[in-house]
């Protein structure tokens, strides 16, 4: 009789997604329980440890989603061949949980500068030889135009600009 | 090395770390609590560590363990590797899962801790103890305790975190507040339960020589 399977997280990939990869994967049925911002005040204090996400068991909870995705990879055949070899996909899992540690932190980063990252100045650059030739070039792209007005006005890239010899390229 | 071979096995372990409990302690206890042969290669210099080892390193960081020459890095994944081998790991598949549950809860305390620890700021340092007081310690002692009684509910009635004996969720608590009561030692004071949690595994009968002989270390 196979078991049923609930899971529990906000309606985000972020640390519920590989678990939803597993079942998938797997073609194993679950009920995907998805829950917003707003609800999850609600439902903190339902939770076993006030933590999502949660995967419920035939009712019996798991909590910590690394846990809950190898424990569903162990009974689902998705977790190596033995021992040694689960250590093996272990290892690489931490590895992707440590690069999305980062990418979290630099989600909720508020300091401007601390969020900075050579993405948003590679678009400043690819810009400005269209905006140099064509200065109302952004204005139908309002979202990319306030992106390089912020950046272009952070303190150390603002005062560079002002001072750089003008070219055409 | 440490302690006499339970079993009759030819497969070599060497764990290789920093010399101080950090991300080395609990792999190192789970070889105490097995009884089971290792070599606990500490690395004591920052020069050897930069020039020679650290790009020997599959990921470039330590823990590294080696068993029979082939190497595992990510010291929770080492842990649980550990475990799974000596028998420590829960019984069944969601016992397993119980335990790791424990381990990674511990792995979030470990992280807010260090927070502190990095912290050169003497003033933000003393915010995040003020934090660790009144939000974090609290908020982990909740989960614990929750744990620890449903366990006893399950009439296992044993003390330990995960069925009926010792595991590496027992070992996780234990190690992951040592460092913690060396800075406030007195945050277990209203926390019964997991004061005799802690002294059952200084006390257990293969762990106590190995705890009150270790190097002692701030970290």
């Amino acid at each position: 009789m196979m078991p049923s399977y609930k899971f529990v997280y906000f309606d985000l990939r972020a640390r519920g997604e590989l678990t939803r990869y597993v079942f998938h994967a797997a073609s194993k049925e679950f009920e995907d329980s998805r829950f917003s911002f707003e609800e999850w005040n609600s439902l903190k204090p339902t939770m076993p440890f006030g933590q999502a996400p949660v995967l419920l068991v035939d009712g019996k909870t798991l909590a910590q989603s690394g846990a809950i995705a190898r424990f569903l990879a162990r009974e689902f055949g998705l977790a190596g061949k033995n021992s040694w070899e689960q250590g093996m996909v272990d290892q690489y899992m931490e590895l992707a949980t440590e690069m999305m540690d980062e990418i979290v932190k630099w989600y909720f980063e508020k300091d401007e500068e601390k969020k900075l990252t050579a993405a948003d100045l590679a678009v400043l650059d690819i810009f400005d030889t269209p905006m140099y030739y064509t200065p109302n070039f952004m204005d139908s792209f309002p979202k990319l135009k306030a992106h390089r007005e912020r950046i272009a006005s952070l303190e150390n890239l603002a005062n560079y600009i002002k001072k750089r010899n003008v070219t055409d390229l | 090395m440490n302690g006499s071979v339970k079993e009759s096995s030819s497969t070599k372990y060497r764990l290789i770390y920093f010399d101080v409990r950090g991300r080395g302690e609990i792999p190192r206890l789970l070889f105490h609590a097995a009884k089971v042969d290792f070599t606990d290669d500490r690395v004591d210099s920052e020069e050897k560590w930069y020039n020679s080892l650290k790009a020997k390193m599959p990921q470039k960081v330590l823990p590294v363990l080696e068993v029979d020459g082939k190497q595992l890095s990510q010291s929770l994944t080492i842990c649980r590797y550990l475990a799974r081998e000596f028998g420590l790991c829960g019984k069944t598949n969601w016992e397993q899962a119980q335990v790791e549950q424990v381990v990674d809860t511990m792995d979030d305390l470990r992280a807010e801790v260090a927070k502190w620890i990095y912290e050169k700021d003497t003033v933000k340092k003393d915010e995040i103890a003020s934090n660790l007081r009144s939000e974090i310690y609290p908020k982990f002692f909740g989960i614990l305790e929750t744990i620890l009684r449903e366990n006893e509910e399950n009439n296992n009635r044993s003390g330990y975190f995960v069925g009926d004996h010792l595991t590496l969720a027992d070992l996780s608590v234990f190690e992951t507040f040592t460092f913690p009561l060396s800075i406030h030692p007195d945050i277990f004071d209203d926390h019964l339960e997991l004061q005799e949690h802690r002294q059952r595994i200084m006390t257990d009968k293969h762990l106590a020589e190995y705890i009150k002989n270790r190097p002692e270390r701030p970290v």
